[in-house]
């Protein structure tokens, strides 16, 4: 299997766009997963502001160093857009949320997944973006302060905020069941 | 505390592939069209360039053209031809080397 290094050479020195085209449906699925977090199930708007952070990765790819791996890249692209799409309705995803959520046993991954996203709406953006980074993708805090750019301290009170959220939530449902 | 977190971690993760190939297509397409406008902007930017300098040329006071004209015999077909080089050159590496097809 061809690196990313590699197709992102090819597309850079040969202006190859079926590899960049190669690059972004090896990316799409997490990428998307990611957003439908931040949108907090939001799928029409997490596919758009994807669409638009893979095309604006295709013009700048370019000024991408490799410093990072080009996954944590996209994000960065995505995280920067999404937060550039919500500027002027922040209050609809900050709003805290009072509805119930479904109950903790799901049927298959689609309504795991759904779950996962109906929960993101008891967090606020950055809880979302950094319990999202370290829990569903397994991110290092290094990782996640490169791709966010919000201090190491400040990712890990945001996790650690996010955690005793999600355990209280999941706690209150268990004492329902 | 770590059954905690294995606890989040499964439910948090992400459970299914999203495999959708519209989403790709969709995304060429933009790129596509992206390079098109971009190709289309270039033109006119271009050719807006060559009508001003064509409108500056005619704005040449007639006397000072009548000067220059002992010295532009001597060289004009090879000024000229170097120009018309070096514009074309522009014009070929510029649709091929920014915005190359694949």
């Amino acid at each position: 299997m061809i690196s990313d290094t590699d197709l992102i050479a090819q597309v850079l020195t040969e202006n190859d766009r079926r590899a960049f085209s190669r690059l972004i449906t090896r990316h799409q699925s997490t990428l998307r997963h990611f957003l439908r977090r931040l949108t907090a199930g939001d799928h029409h708007l997490a596919d758009d502001i994807a669409q638009d952070a893979c095309l604006l990765a295709f013009q700048k790819l370019h000024t991408f160093e490799g410093r990072a791996s080009f996954s944590s890249w996209l994000r960065k692209l995505a995280y920067h857009r999404f937060l550039r799409v919500i500027q002027t309705g922040a209050q609809k995803y900050e709003t805290a949320c009072s509805e119930s959520w479904q109950r903790l046993e799901t049927r298959d991954a689609v309504e795991a997944d759904i779950l996962a996203e109906t929960l993101m709406k008891h967090l606020d953006i950055h809880e979302r973006l950094v319990i999202t980074l370290s829990c569903s993708e397994g991110r290092s805090h290094a990782e996640i302060v490169e791709i966010t750019g919000i201090p190491l301290g400040t990712v890990k009170s945001h996790i650690a905020r996010a955690k005793k959220k999600l355990c209280e939530l999941v706690a209150a449902e268990v004492q329902v069941a | 505390m770590v059954r905690q977190n294995e606890f989040l971690e499964s439910i948090l993760k992400y459970h299914q592939h999203l495999v959708d190939n519209a989403f790709v297509e969709k995304l060429m397409l933009r790129i596509e069209k992206s390079f098109r406008i971009r190709q289309w902007v270039l033109s006119v930017c271009s050719i807006i360039g060559m009508c001003f300098g064509l409108f500056g040329l005619s704005r040449l006071n007639i006397g000072q053209l009548e000067l220059m004209e002992g010295y532009w015999n001597q060289f004009a077909p090879l000024v000229g031809t170097s120009i018309m080089v070096l514009v074309f050159l522009f014009f070929v590496w510029i649709f091929n080397e920014e915005f190359e097809k694949p």
